[in-house]
């Protein structure tokens, strides 16, 4: 994220070349990684991207929560978006 | 009023009842301890062994678990745990479902498993145990996979269903059966130091939007593991959620599940 920026016209530019997505990771995907953290990607930009970009490989997740529904991988985010990702855990 | 209710009246101490004289009773009266335990909840009494959840469950409740009957999947890691404290609750009947014996890699985590026990009937073990514990428990065992072809017998007339299966599969395959039969399922699964826990009532599909977009069997478990804590506490949680379901009580983790993260000590609820 840009430091603050008050220059409406400067939020225009950063709002069309820039949306802020906030990650929630669980369980072991937080392992060398985060809990919570606030990622700057350029629009449109897909759930995939995101796992991608943080090292998770694909057969790690198998909940992802976008605002607290179910979407696939290749949906494409929007500004201000919470995402969550869950490992499968299926031990006993 | 029946001369064994009598009987247990004129022995009673206070309102609660030891087990020497259960095991009178069931000796004079040729009757199991099952039936020596109902007849002294129906009284109103309380067997002296309950005398320390009595604050947390009443003598009512305790006739409602008494009344019930709950099907475990699974008798390895978190079937294990949970038989132990279903049977000490006082939970009437339990079906045990497992079709393996115990080998060495059992060790690090399964309650029931011990080096002697190594090659014997999970099943077989946990009959063993429970009646070690509470004689007043009916365990009925299937040592056998459960599957779309058998569920519905041997899960028939069960009030609610522990998950304590090992993939995924068959994870989604009881939920399924559970879902037709509309009998309760708690869900509980462990990786490493990770859990989570769900609770899937009749009508609903949680453990479906769990796992529906994981093709494998196995999850983070096949390189993480299951120590002994992770599946002590979920299991425990998971009978947590039966007592609670039994006894319709509120706060049942319903269309959302728990994640437990024991490395940062992290309990977070998620809406699913």
């Amino acid at each position: 994220m840009f430091p603050s920026v008050k220059d409406a016209r400067l939020d225009t530019l950063y709002n069309m070349c820039c949306m802020d997505i906030t990650v929630k990771l669980f369980a072991s995907l937080r392992q060398g990684r985060f809990e919570e953290r606030v990622l700057t990607y350029a629009p449109e930009s897909t759930v995939e991207l995101i796992i991608r970009d943080l090292g998770i490989p694909m057969d790690q997740v198998s909940i992802i929560l976008l605002n607290d529904k179910h979407v696939n991988s290749g949906y494409h985010l929007s500004a201000g978006d919470v995402l969550s990702l869950l490992p499968p855990l299926g031990g006993g | 009023m029946d001369s064994l209710k009598e009987f247990i009246l004129s022995h009673a101490e206070g309102d609660t009842v030891t087990f020497q004289v259960e095991s009178d009773a069931a000796r004079d009266f040729g009757v199991t301890f099952g039936k020596v335990e109902e007849a002294i909840l129906e009284l109103d009494l309380l067997p002296f062994r309950y005398q320390r959840n009595r604050e947390t469950i009443s003598v009512r409740q305790q006739l409602t678990l008494f009344r019930s009957s709950v099907a475990v999947v699974g008798c390895g890691g978190l079937g294990g745990y949970a038989i132990e404290e279903l049977a000490r609750l006082g939970i009437g009947r339990l079906i045990v479902i497992d079709p393996d014996v115990f080998e060495e890699h059992n060790l690090n985590r399964q309650i029931l498993s011990t080096v002697s026990l190594l090659g014997k009937s999970k099943v077989y073990v946990a009959f063993e145990r429970v009646r070690e514990i509470n004689p007043a428990v009916t365990v009925t065992m299937i040592e056998r996979y459960l599957t779309q072809e058998n569920g519905r017998d041997v899960l028939k007339g069960t009030d609610v269903v522990i998950d304590a299966l090992d993939t995924i599969p068959a994870r989604l395959q009881l939920a399924d059966i559970c879902h037709a039969m509309r009998i309760p399922l708690i869900h509980g699964s462990v990786g490493g130091w990770y859990g989570q826990i769900s609770t899937q009532m009749p009508a609903e599909k949680i453990i479906k939007k769990i796992f529906s977009r994981y093709p494998f069997e196995r999850g983070i478990e096949k390189d993480l593991g299951n120590p002994a804590f992770t599946t002590a506490v979920i299991a425990s949680l998971q009978v947590a959620e039966a007592c609670k379901v039994l006894l319709n009580k509120d706060g049942v983790l319903r269309e959302k599940m728990l994640s437990v993260n024991l490395i940062d000590m992290d309990f977070t609820e998620i809406a699913i």
